[in-house]
């Protein structure tokens, strides 16, 4: 899985929880992987067009404080193509852990 | 480390290529990104710092976005030399194997019409949500080609009576120049998703493009 690949699953993942924009899923991400897992933000947006374009999620514009924000969330497919990520990850860090264990 | 020090040099080199509509939703986004940075304290050029690669953003959108030259490419009148040429080589590559193959069975005929009546029928059901420019350029160019391209392989691959040995490259320069003719159809149809992903920011509106 290549960093673009990963910061899709992280996406999905993150909005999973809650509808949210993009400045607060780049938080997000940051915050719960503890400062391990930062994205060059810039990157962020052309991911969240891909997947909007792909009908895994969708997004709303609405307005706050007079700006307007656009709100990106979770659709059906996007829940299936996250469920689908979740267990390739999980095979993926079960070999990892059990060849890492072998050689202890 | 990013070249650019404020937000509108990064975006003009991110966005350079994207049309209209795709430029201002980004440039929506991205400017309400730095206002919430320079929030958490951060100056104009940290921000567009830690914005990253102009050049990689660009690349990434080109993926799912057409840019505006390609746009513009299928909005734009096809030159009159092609529109000259085009009919009547598909005209001559539909009849020539009839003529050439004098013992070329009825059945390929009408195998061959069924194949023009439905590419029209698929290519007409496929564009009916999309923009009418658009939609005319494609329903124009792909039909014909398509099933010109499947109606020659069909007729070369059944070497109807023997009758290609009199002509030994015959069936090479049908099948070589139909390739050359879908040509480019067939990238039309790849940049597909693209285009309609392109045209639904263009016309956010309505529910299909």
């Amino acid at each position: 899985m290549n960093a673009r690949e990963q910061l899709r699953m992280l996406i999905l993942a993150v909005l999973e929880r809650q509808p949210e924009h993009g400045y607060a899923i780049a938080q997000a991400i940051k915050t719960r992987s503890e400062g391990l897992l930062t994205a060059r933000e810039g990157t962020l947006y052309p991911v969240l067009h891909a997947l909007e374009a792909e009908e895994l999620i969708q997004s709303n514009e609405y307005d706050q404080g007079g700006r307007t924000r656009r709100e990106y969330q979770l659709t059906e497919k996007g829940h299936k193509a996250l469920a689908g990520s979740r267990r390739d990850w999980d095979k993926k860090i079960r070999a990892v852990n059990a060849v890492l264990g072998g050689s202890q | 480390m990013s070249e650019y020090t404020t937000l509108n040099q990064w975006l003009h080199e991110a966005l350079r290529e994207m049309p209209l509509p795709v430029w201002r939703r980004l440039e929506a986004e991205y400017q309400l990104h730095i206002e919430n940075m320079k929030r958490e304290g951060l100056t104009e050029l940290e921000a567009v710092q830690a914005l990253g690669s102009a050049n990689q953003v660009r690349k990434s959108l080109k993926r799912t976005y057409l840019t505006e030259k390609e746009l513009e490419h299928l909005r734009e009148d096809r030159h009159p030399l092609l529109e000259f040429v085009s009919k009547p080589l598909w005209l001559f590559l539909m009849i020539s194997p009839m003529v050439v193959i004098p013992s070329i069975k009825w059945n390929v005929i009408l195998i061959s019409c069924g194949i023009v009546v439905a590419s029209i029928v698929l290519t007409h059901l496929i564009t009916h949500s999309l923009r009418s420019d658009y939609r005319q350029v494609i329903r124009d160019e792909v039909p014909i080609r398509i099933s010109t391209l499947v109606y020659l392989v069909l007729i070369c691959l059944m070497d109807i009576s023997g009758d290609f040995t009199a002509f030994p490259y015959w069936s090479q320069v049908l099948i070589l120049s139909s390739l050359c003719f879908t040509l480019e159809p067939f990238s039309l149809l790849r940049q597909w998703s693209r285009l309609r992903r392109t045209l639904q920011l263009e016309c956010p509106s309505t529910p299909s493009v």
